[in-house]
């Protein structure tokens, strides 16, 4: 009897990259975190928040159910991005109850939290060395998101969770 | 169809969606803005972020993210507001305000978009699509939404009559191009302190299938057609009230 592939492919989100820098100096300071479209106004941000809006809505109950791991961290990892979007002072990001159960979500979470980070400069330094308890971060990296990144994802590759390949300032 | 002195158009975005072969590569359209240096001189990335979930009958799931550059952005000065963009997937011209009519409009995204097509070599044109992005500021205070823009959520006279947000999306068939769709969406950002206006977000964009790549008389004069529409939905969308506040 031949097998039948019933893999369902689930929604894709798909999202232009925030470049905040370039955007502020270019055509001022509201550009949110995702673009809709190709479009580059204020008000398509603002359209595209209003969209995501109702996508974030459904991202706490998704924590809330015994789910799998990958999911229950990207539905808490949404929240947190979302909630601290426009904070700057770092003791309230990391202070996020979202962001403390991703903490509790203890050694399984290590491998998604570097994931994110190699996508992404998150500020996810404090929840990895709560959970791992390491500090691999160089001391004339500090104040550097990008470096103090890659000493957190060459720490993955060292310690087995993050695949060397993903990255390629840590696979060099 | 009456042209405003004074349209409420936040950003006009042109878009050619296409396929290329695959010896058309990021390099080649990345040559495209030495052309425009002048123009354009702000050049960035086109990063393209996918992630999904997948359930399989094993009960396991995986999930997929992925990060990659898809193509660039070409940005003039503030003066000018606007851009370019060169992608695999398609090209686009996008005039934020002031935008100053369709003629000329439409002639500098052809001049680029003639450019794009001879380094992309695009084998489809998949889709056109043509956005226009008006922010239309009512002048608070108001009696009725409905006195300015028909298609405000009618709130039952039970409830509270205040929102703090909404989104309203429809999609409708067009024939006028053939085959094409209408995406109409209306948003509100809350009235800022001290400024007494509502700003009602109307986005309304029209895409439509194209085909072969050769027909560049055919892709201008389907994007006029586009543009009709899109105009008479604009109108339509709004009061003679709103109307007003343009001219």
């Amino acid at each position: 009897m031949s097998s039948v592939d019933l893999t369902i492919p689930a929604p894709v989100l798909e999202s232009d990259e925030w470049q905040p820098n370039s955007y502020r100096r270019f055509f001022g300071p509201h550009r949110s975190r995702y673009c809709y479209m190709t479009g580059l106004s204020p008000e398509a941000d603002r359209l595209s928040e209003a969209e995501l809006n109702i996508m974030f809505h459904f991202a706490p109950v998704l924590a809330s159910y015994e789910l799998p791991l990958e999911w229950k961290f990207l539905a808490l990892a949404q929240r947190w991005k979302r909630d601290t979007m426009f904070a700057s002072a770092i003791p309230i990001v990391v202070s996020h109850p979202a962001y403390r159960q991703i903490i509790e979500l203890g050694s399984e979470a290590i491998p998604l939290i570097l994931q994110d980070l190699a996508r992404e400069s998150a500020l996810w330094f404090d929840a990895l060395t709560a959970i791992t308890g390491a500090q691999p971060i160089l001391p004339e990296h500090y104040g550097d998101i990008d470096a103090m990144r890659d000493d957190w994802l060459r720490w993955g590759v060292e310690n087995g969770s993050f695949p060397e390949r993903s990255h390629c300032s840590t696979a060099d | 169809m009456e042209n405003f002195p004074n349209p409420p158009i936040q950003e006009a975005i042109l878009d050619i969606f296409v396929s290329v072969p695959g010896e058309t590569t990021l390099e080649k359209l990345k040559g495209i803005g030495l052309s425009y240096e002048s123009r354009f001189p702000v050049k960035e990335e086109r990063v393209k972020l996918l992630s999904g979930f997948q359930f399989k009958p094993t009960g396991e799931t995986s999930t997929t993210t992925s990060r990659q550059v898809a193509g660039y952005l070409f940005r003039s000065l503030p003066a000018d507001a606007k851009a370019f963009q060169v992608r695999l997937d398609g090209f686009s011209f996008n005039k934020l305000r002031l935008y100053d009519g369709w003629t000329k409009f439409s002639t500098e995204a052809k001049e680029i978009w003639l450019k794009y097509r001879s380094a992309a070599n695009p084998t489809l044109v998949n889709r056109l699509s043509l956005r226009y992005i008006n922010r239309i500021e009512i002048p608070l205070p108001i009696r009725d939404f409905a006195d300015y823009c028909p298609l405000f959520p009618n709130i039952p006279a039970k409830l509270p009559q205040k929102l703090i947000s909404f989104l309203m999306s429809y999609s409708m068939p067009l024939e006028n191009p053939p085959n094409a769709i209408a995406n109409i969406i209306l948003t509100f950002e809350p009235p800022l302190p001290g400024k007494p206006v509502l700003p009602l977000i109307l986005d309304i964009g029209v895409s439509v299938p194209f085909g072969a790549p050769d027909n560049e008389e055919g892709i201008w004069s389907t994007f006029d057609s586009m543009r009709e529409s899109k105009n008479q939905i604009f109108q339509s969308s709004l009061t003679e009230e709103a109307l007003k506040l343009f001219r």
